[in-house]
């Protein structure tokens, strides 16, 4: 053989080797695992995955509600979490001392709410009234405060043996996890379904006070959480992922309690959660105690889906943030959902040229120029339900500029757009995803998360053992394609810290 | 109705009620449930063995997914590095990784492990060296040959070194960024000692006396394969995995090591109360608490159960419970394998509740020791660990990974299960007595780290405070060449006509006080903000500042070694840092200087741009002060002067500039400063009225 060939050869038997122990994976492990699992729609609508993963005798419950701050409209922009943390404040039966007794003080509370709203709201306000109706707001709260019992939904899973209890929101969902041993199965039921059966928001005003502390703490105070709010704002004109979770300050001060429970009535109907259960348990099972204790909840209409649609930018969009602390620089580019057939290529192009300490900009900002401090390239900002962003960031040097930062990165898109990546790149970017997925299915819990986010974003849970299989077809060409069609820029929004002098 | 048609209706509405009535009752989340037994927990195939160079092997298969994953410690610690050397292991760790090996460089290394979606991570920490191995399996025979590579031939490469120390002196300049890191820190070396291997932090100072000789010879102490615990889990075959180990690391040799002991601890218990000042924060980080205890300790199981029920039954629910008390509060009895741990409660809690919580917890501490626990409190305790336990096998990966650490430990290997035992045997009279022995709520060490000004109460309410200087120690800046005599000389003709040019000399040295109305402006968070001060200088070491700000009057006095803030709800001390740089300013001071001035060396540099134009640079020391003075070239009167300080970023060159040069009592005296760190404007000052030798009365100096 010459030379040449010799080296063609190397090279294919390389690219071989990859294929092969793809399907390797796909052959033993990935059908195997379809098998153990089954679903259920209950009458109500709400939808049970179970897997069954005999290891351990312990089990994750997921709950996958299909509501983020992407359904907020302007005014009560933050209450997707301020509802997530009402889900621990407990029931009719849970954290109560006497509920027949609280509902009255608390539906008073209420009441005075209102009248010392409408009066502060007022153009010439009555300080009398509102001091009077402040005074009968304190007692009341300090009335209501004795009729808790604190904590108490907590501290029934923790004892059942949860070390895992968690929620959290985000721009397309909000997620309840737990974690038990596998025969408290019912318990997880009964407490579950009485949760989103007979919720209490008690501790509503004090709690949102709490929120408005963490926007304080988390983002007001940040100069990176600054920066990521603007650049949200600029780049989403529209769609409501132009806000953030957490919400605008001013409506955090005047959301009211009946909002929270008309938006739970809206969005946490049965229709709209989807469960996933994973670990050493029955499914038949399950589904029988699922019906026992989750037919109750009464069936509603599934929520209108969201109409607005982030129409196409007409140029660059800037946005900048003076902050005390050394430049930082974000770029975002409108890509299509993550259902879209372009995502896989996106996913490669954002790793190869982005991610981790062998891909294209650390290469050249970090190492070559050293630009920046860290650099990186993600898709799915701020969620990938919706129509989203593809985000390159980059933490600058001392004594570097965000505008040279943007310059190298730039010319890292115009290369990638003008010659394919290579074979080895390519190897990697399929090496790391499959890694990555892998360790994503590895735990109950983390498999639980995966199973309802393929069912409800990507419309099924069997698509998560496709993704290997669709990892492996992905092409150099495809990325030069995508490159060129998504990284232009009038379709960019551009962020930047400027540091301000101390 | 016919009897027939009777039973028949009777029939049918049994039948009835049986098909309509539900399945069972739902229950409520409180009721009673009776949980079907639980399945055991499996206990998978280990493989344990001894190479004959010393490693102790630990293999654990699992076929679920394609990887395999491996962890190694070596016995070894960063107590075992010399003082001046603080960070020495730390460097080792992170080098052992990215300095290459003989054969392939650090970057190389990188790329081939990204490329393959492999990782390998090496640390070296206060209980032991550790690698990280994380792989696909089909990249096991590329990865194993460089994870052996690493270990056996590392290169330490010097560039790799010098960012490993850029790396941990940027460490450094940001350690007292984040209050909680702040009090975690400063706790732990009031537990054992600001100097104790367990505590101390690297300097400046310390990282710069690294070499690449230390790192090799720290590196050549430990890493040996009679010093290697290593557990193998993941999708393999046990004999063929030995074997590949046995090809990789078979011909190690073993090096026949005699390791040091770990540090012994000492603890003194003594109550003592410390502060430290962070002004930029609304809220307090508080730790309570004296040394721990080991894991080995027969009382432990009882200490585990006594912790739980006064972290969270009491302290967490108590000062949470309290409105707007604590944003989170916490207890911990810390247990190490080999070093004591750390006994700690903590919060984080609204300046304005400092003492009280700090209070509630001290009563906390104190009811545990006197009285039992309550039965609920006892059972859901217990409940929490039993119902739990499950978790701590769940996984192979954690099964080896626990009996690896037990191993290297020294533990029995079935210790989770022996200590999960005794916790269920636990009785409130052994909580009462664990508490009784291992609790001192009497002597407590206190650490509050925050606003002192907007305490509820002052701090000293508690005991006498330790105010605690987090100053991070400035390395000496530019060394100014040798001295000679000719500069020497120089340096004073040049120093002397600069206060000539101020005016009469004899007037200059017969200064003794200078009084100032200035108005200050400062750069600050929330905007620029100007104030009034007047300020009264007595040499050499009395000074008064009253200050105009926005929240009302303040007063500042400096007298000899003390010195305080005065508001309206009474006075702090300032802390260390601070005083010390009020104290300094006056070796600065040109008239302080020329009455001192045979105590000050004063050496001519050369000519040096300063504020944009030429300048006569002086370099001055003095009164442990060193700093340069520069010369206006034509009339000789300073233009200013640079010295090193602590700045927000670390170490800052300090400018002050002076300017606007009028006349006072016949001495010319610069009515603008303005103040740069770094290059950056930092703040302003412009005068407004000047005096010398006034009358001053001492009671203006009073600290109370």
């Amino acid at each position: 053989m010459t030379k040449r060939s010799l080296r063609v050869m190397v090279v294919l038997f390389a690219l071989l080797a990859f294929c092969f122990s793809s399907s390797q994976l796909s052959g033993q492990t990935l059908d195997k695992m379809k098998t153990q699992i089954q679903e259920k729609t209950l009458k109500n609508g709400m939808k049970f995955i179970v897997m069954e993963q005999h290891e351990a005798p312990v089990a994750s419950f997921h709950v996958y509600a299909d509501v983020g701050s992407a359904q907020e409209v302007e005014g009560i922009t933050g209450i997707s979490h301020i509802l997530e943390h009402m889900a621990f404040k407990g029931t009719t039966t849970v954290g109560t001392k006497d509920y027949a007794v609280e509902v009255k003080v608390l539906d008073e509370l209420d009441q005075v709410y209102e009248k010392l709203s409408r009066e502060e709201s007022q153009l010439k306000p009555d300080p009398e009234r509102v001091k009077e109706l402040k005074v009968r707001f304190e007692q009341l709260q300090q009335k209501a405060k004795e009729y808790v019992v604190t904590d108490e939904y907590s501290d029934l899973v923790m004892q059942q043996g949860d070390n895992s209890s968690n929620a959290y929101t985000s721009s397309d969902a909000t997620q309840y996890i737990e974690s038990l041993p596998a025969n408290r199965l019912e318990f997880w039921m009964a407490i579950t379904s009485d949760r989103f059966l007979n919720p209490v928001f008690r501790e509503f005003y004090k709690e949102r006070d709490v929120i408005m502390e963490e926007r304080r703490l988390g983002l007001e105070t940040q100069p990176i959480g600054k920066l990521l709010e603007d650049f949200e704002a600029a780049a989403f004109k529209a769609h409501p992922y132009h806000h953030e979770v957490i919400g605008h300050m001013s409506d955090l001060q005047r959301i009211r309690h009946q909002d929270v429970k008309d938006y739970f009535k809206k969005y946490y109907s049965p229709s709209n959660l989807t469960v996933a259960i994973v670990g050493d348990v029955d499914p038949q099972e399950v589904f029988k105690l699922a019906e026992l204790y989750f037919e109750r909840i009464p069936s509603g209409p599934r929520p209108e889906p969201l109409r607005t649609r982030e129409p196409e930018q007409w140029g660059e969009r800037r946005s900048t943030v003076k902050a005390q602390s050394q430049p930082v620089l974000i770029v975002g580019y409108h890509r299509p959902d993550v259902r879209h057939a372009d995502n896989g290529a996106l996913d490669a192009l954002a790793n190869i040229i982005g991610q981790g300490r062998s891909s294209r900009i650390w290469e050249s900002l970090v190492k070559k120029e050293k630009a920046a401090t860290q650099v990186g390239c993600f898709n799915g900002f701020p969620g990938d339900k919706y129509p989203n962003l593809i985000a390159f960031f980059s933490f600058t040097s001392k004594d570097k500029t965000a505008a040279q930062s943007l310059d190298l990165i730039d010319k890292e898109i115009e290369k990638i757009k003008k010659e394919p990546v290579s074979a080895q790149e390519l190897a990697k970017y399929k090496q790391m995803t499959k890694k990555s997925l892998i360790g994503q299915m590895k735990s109950n819990a983390r498999m639980a998360a995966q199973l309802t986010y393929y069912d409800v974003v990507q419309g099924d849970w069997r698509l998560l053992f496709d993704e290997l299989a669709n990892i492996d077809k992905i092409t150099a060409a495809d990325i030069q394609r995508v490159a060129s069609t998504y990284l232009v820029a009038t379709n960019r929004t551009v962020g930047e810290i400027i540091p301000e002098k101390n | 109705m016919k009897k027939k048609t009777i039973a028949l209706l009777a029939f049918a509405a049994v039948l009835l009620a049986l098909l309509t009535a539900p399945l069972a009752a739902q229950k409520n989340p409180k009721d009673p449930f009776e949980f079907p037994k639980l399945n055991p927990l499996k206990t998978p195939p280990v493989t344990q063995m001894t190479m004959k160079n010393g490693i102790r092997l630990f293999l654990i298969e699992d076929h679920r997914f394609p990887t395999i994953d491996m962890q190694g410690l070596f016995f070894t610690s960063s107590a075992f590095e010399p003082a001046e050397k603080t960070g020495l292991a730390d460097l080792t760790g992170t080098v052992l990784r990215t300095g290459g090996t003989k054969g392939c460089s650090g970057d190389q290394i990188d790329r081939e492990l990204e490329t393959m979606a492999a990782s390998i991570e090496t640390a070296i920490g206060s209980e032991n060296g550790s690698i990280y191995v994380s792989i696909l399996k089909e990249n096991l025979d590329k990865v194993l040959p460089i994870m052996a590579d690493i270990l056996r031939r590392p290169a330490f490469d010097q560039e790799k070194i010098d960012l490993a120390k850029i790396e941990a002196r940027t460490n450094i300049s940001r350690r007292n960024d984040d209050i909680g890191q702040i009090t975690e820190r400063e706790f732990n070396k009031l537990i054992y000692g600001a100097q104790s291997p367990y505590a101390r932090q690297p300097e400046y100072a310390t990282i710069d006396a690294i070499g690449r000789d230390d790192i090799v010879a720290f590196y050549k102490s430990y890493f040996h394969p009679d010093n290697l615990w290593l557990a193998v889990w993941g999708d393999f075959n046990t004999k063929q995995m030995i074997r590949k180990i046995e090809a990789a690391f078979g011909d190690w040799p073993a090096a026949g090591l005699k390791l040091p002991a770990l540090p012994e601890v000492s603890y003194e218990y003594k109550p003592t109360v410390n502060y430290i000042e962070k002004t930029d924060v609304n809220q307090s980080n508080i730790m309570i608490g004296h040394i721990g205890g080991l894991l080995s300790s027969p009382d432990y199981a009882a200490l585990s159960v006594m912790n739980r029920i006064l972290s969270y039954d009491r302290m967490f629910k108590k000062v949470r419970t309290n409105e707007g008390l604590a944003y989170s509060v916490w207890g911990y009895y810390g247990a190490g394998y080999k070093v004591p741990g750390v006994f700690s409660a903590g919060a984080q809690t609204k300046s304005g509740s400092t003492v009280k919580a700090i209070r509630i917890m001290l009563d906390e501490m104190k009811r545990i020791c006197k009285e039992e626990v309550s039965d609920e409190e006892l059972k859901r305790a217990k409940d929490q660990f039993l119902n739990s336990y499950v978790f701590q096998f769940d996984s192979r990966a954690k099964i080896i990974r626990s009996m690896l650490l037990y191993a290297f430990d020294g533990y029995p290997l079935d210790f989770s299960e022996q200590l999960i035992k005794k916790i269920e045997t636990v009785t409130k009279a052994d909580v009462l007595n664990a508490a009784k022995k291992y609790l001192r709520p009497e002597q407590v060490q206190v650490l509050v780290v925050g606003k002192q000004a907007d305490f509820d109460k002052p701090l000293s309410e508690l005991g006498p405070v330790n105010a605690i200087d987090i100053a991070i120690p400035v390395p000496v800046g530019d060394k100014a060449p040798e001295a000679t005599p000719e500069t020497l000389a120089k340096g004073r003709e040049l120093f002397a006509k600069a206060v000539a040019a101020m005016g009469d000399p004899q007037k200059v040295k017969a200064v003794k006080s200078v009084r100032t109305v200035v108005e200050v402006t400062q750069s600050t968070p929330m905007g620029e903000m100007t104030m009034e001060a007047e300020m009264v200088s007595v040499f050499p070491d009395k000074l008064h500042v009253a200050l105009n700000t926005p929240g009302g009057k303040m007063n500042m006095v400096v007298n000899g070694d003390k010195a305080v803030m005065k508001m309206a709800q009474g006075s702090m001390p300032i802390p260390e840092g601070q005083k010390k740089e009020l104290r300094e300013g006056v070796y600065r001071d040109m008239f302080y200087m020329w009455q001192n001035l045979d105590q000050y060396q004063v050496q001519f540099l050369g000519a040096k741009k300063f504020a944009d134009s030429e300048a006569i640079d002086l370099a001055v020391s003095g009164f442990g002060a060193s700093f340069h003075l520069f010369l206006d070239p034509r009339s000789f009167l300073p233009c200013g002067n640079s010295y090193m300080a602590m700045g927000a970023e670390g170490p800052a060159t300090v400018e002050e500039r002076v300017s606007d040069y009028r006349e006072v009592e016949g001495i010319k005296m610069p009515f603008r400063t303005e103040g740069f760190a770094n290059q950056k404007k930092a703040s302003g000052q412009a005068v407004k009225t000047i005096q010398f030798n006034t009358a001053v009365s001492d009671d203006l100096f009073k600290i109370d």
